[in-house]
């Protein structure tokens, strides 16, 4: 169930924000494209009193220790309970554009156009792995393409900081996401063996899609355990003539991110950077 | 990391390291605090560096609640405790011990810091938790120093046991946010590993690492070295003593009493580079026939004695045998890709095998000397197969 709140309702809370439109809500936030008395585009994320404040300040935390132009902008938020009525929202940069379902309809890509998005998504990641982020839900929705094409991480809300402690139970901390992207890990682990590599698994998934115009394991009507089974066990999608058709250098990255077992993916998205760049240069 | 053969001290063993950097054999040394007290390291140091050699220490965690007299002088002694008592170390200890890194690596001018960690053992995964919180130290420390952070990876001899269990302490071990791994494993009880399948394990291990992006170093490697670049190590740690070519927990537990009497030494051995391991001097090489001797007695700057027929120190006999691991390694690391450095491995292997063959047809070789040649070439070739993805993301790394 998403968490709505009409346009009319949130400018009355809201008034000296300009609102431009509503965006796709979820169970926890509801989100608008918002414009400031400077002018300035921003996403205002309205959040459920329902949403565990732990996970809200972790989201913030993470936010605000990044700063990489992959990765959407904190601008604002606040967590306040006054006269017993809570307050709690984000401002992020607004990302004009689109997001990465859209683009990922005209797979196959070009190797230039894998490069562009992914070489920036990838430095990102490195940006995150510096700070020790994981962002555990890595899928098209999450990553905005702005209107020149440049790819921006979004929606922190899963992200943990890992040199703090996770206040969810070892036996469902490795479960939280969606599954079609989820790592064989975060299938079968707990939460101490989710770290970045689940995020560059789903860099693979999402690399996959860009290039082969299908999904490396998820197909329609597919059950979650059908699902759970094809990303722990299967390695069909590598026979493929859509992957097999792939350059050599596309090949082996796409099999060493979509390794099954975590230490056997690169150890840092940069390194996938540097390799995409040069793939992208060679086109 | 710089890349090469790399020297890791034992008892008495600094002169060693010294003259064989001198001797142009080696790019680093490695301190061990076990051996060698802190005011004398420091010396010690200074002496490497002016050789060109860069510094590193081991702060020896391995089994964290060993200690002897040397290694209580290095400040980290508070540190070293039981893996359950350490499994509870504070924040503010762990800080603590983030500040002593600091001084004692400062003091001895390392060129990273090297991370304590505990010998990771099979499904133990309050180790996994604890190196992690010790890794966290080191590298607030080398942020402090503005060095690299080497994360260490121990593998203990239950980590070996299988794939599996290789796999899941792997993927703990290399989670770790560094610029480098030291990687060593515990074999078995004997000093050269000769199990096929033992060795195949460690060279997958390696690969694997090195293969995600970071330096390795192969800690403990002894004659293994010769096969390190060849799985995408970038430097490769050698010392004579037969204990430092694995890890070897017996080196942790209490030392035993010294005696009054003089030092005796077990026979002299010749490390022939052509054989790919060593032959007893003078009584098995005595009896070679020329054409034979020629192609085993492969020379140092060590070896003169061993032309004449006179006696040779023990002490030669050492720097003879770091000097030809640490050169020929170095040819192999300067094949460049791993993929190169295997194939330039498997023709020493290759050649040192079929040598032994002539051997043995004019002396019985003592102790198994030739007991593993073949199986590390095998080892070896099944993991360049296997693992065809891994050498060709390296070499898209390398481009």
């Amino acid at each position: 169930m998403t968490y709505t709140i009409s346009i009319e309702d949130a400018k009355a809370q809201f008034p000296d924000y300009e609102f431009v439109k509503a965006l796709t809500p979820s169970a926890q936030k509801c989100a608008f494209h918002v414009r400031d008395l400077e002018g300035n585009d921003l996403c205002l994320k309205i959040i459920s009193p329902d949403y565990e404040l732990g996970m809200l300040e972790r989201e913030i935390l993470a936010l605000q220790t990044l700063a990489h132009d992959g990765i959407a902008r904190l601008v604002e938020f606040t967590l306040s309970t006054r006269g017993g009525v809570s307050r709690r929202f984000i401002l992020e940069e607004f990302v004009d554009g689109h997001d990465l379902t859209e683009d990922l309809s005209h797979a196959p890509w070009t190797l230039g156009r894998l490069a562009e998005v992914f070489v920036q998504i990838c430095n990102a990641l490195g940006a995150m792995r510096e700070s020790n982020i994981v962002h555990r839900d890595l899928k098209p929705s999450n990553i905005r393409v702005d209107t020149c094409g440049r790819p921006r991480i979004i929606d922190f809300g899963l992200a943990r900081h890992l040199d703090l402690p996770d206040m969810t139970r070892t036996e469902d901390g490795a479960q939280k996401g969606t599954p079609i992207y989820f790592a064989p890990e975060q299938f079968e682990g707990t939460k101490y063996d989710i770290d970045h590599r689940a995020d560059l698994w789903a860099i693979g998934v999402l690399m996959f899609q860009a290039m082969c115009g299908c999904h490396p394991f998820y197909k329609s009507g597919m059950s979650l355990a059908e699902l759970r089974c094809a990303v722990c066990e299967c390695a069909n999608h590598f026979g493929i003539p859509e992957f097999t058709g792939l350059s050599h250098a596309v090949q082996v990255l796409l099999r060493k991110l979509l390794a099954k077992q975590r230490e056997q993916r690169p150890s840092d998205a940069r390194y996938v950077a540097k390799i995409l760049q040069r793939i992208g240069a060679e086109k | 990391m710089r890349r090469g053969v790399w020297h890791q001290f034992g008892h008495q063993s600094q002169t060693l390291a010294k003259d064989v950097l001198e001797a142009g054999v080696g790019v680093g040394v490695i301190v061990s605090p076990r051996d060698l007290r802190l005011d004398t390291a420091v010396e010690r140091a200074e002496e490497f560096r002016r050789l060109g050699a860069d510094v590193l220490l081991d702060p020896q965690f391995h089994v964290p609640g060993f200690t002897n007299e040397n290694i209580a002088t290095y400040n980290l002694e508070s540190f070293r405790e039981s893996v359950n008592t350490l499994r509870d170390i504070p924040d503010s200890d762990l800080s603590e011990l983030a500040d002593r890194l600091v001084e004692v690596n400062r003091r001895l001018g390392s060129s990273a810091v090297m991370a304590p960690a505990v010998l990771y053992e099979a499904g133990q995964r309050e180790i996994e938790r604890l190196n992690r919180r010790l890794f966290s130290a080191a590298q607030h420390a080398a942020e402090e120093l503005g060095v690299p952070v080497l994360s260490t990876v121990v593998l203990g001899s239950s980590v070996m046991s299988s794939d599996e269990t290789l796999s899941a302490a792997l993927g703990a071990a290399t989670a770790h946010n560094c610029d480098g791994v030291f990687l060593a494993c515990e074999f078995e009880a004997l000093r050269v590993p000769s199990s096929r399948a033992l060795v195949e394990r460690f060279l997958n291990a390696s690969i694997t690492i090195a293969s995600a992006g970071k330096p390795v170093m192969h800690g403990y490697a002894g004659p293994m070295a010769l096969l390190s670049f060849a799985v995408g190590a970038q430097a490769a740690a050698v010392g004579h003593f037969q204990n430092l070519w694995q890890f070897s927990r017996d080196r942790w537990g209490p030392t035993p009493a010294q005696g009054g009497g003089p030092q005796e030494f077990p026979p002299r051995r010749f490390f022939s580079s052509s054989l790919w391991g060593t032959i007893v001097y003078p009584d098995e090489t005595a009896l070679l026939s020329d054409p034979v001797a020629r192609l085993v007695l492969t020379h140092s700057p060590f070896s003169g004695p061993v032309s004449s027929h006179a006696d040779w120190k023990p002490s030669d006999s050492w720097r003879h045998l770091v000097y030809i691991v640490g050169d020929r390694a170095t040819t192999v690391a300067a094949a460049g890709t791993p993929r190169a450095c295997a194939a330039a491995a498997c023709a020493v292997l290759d050649s040192a095998v079929a040598l032994h063959a002539d051997v043995k047809r004019e002396v019985s070789l003592r102790d198994g000397a030739d007991s593993y040649q073949a199986e590390w070439r095998d080892a070896l070739n099944a993991v360049v197969a296997s693992r065809r993805d891994d050498y060709d993301f390296f070499e898209l790394l390398l481009c």
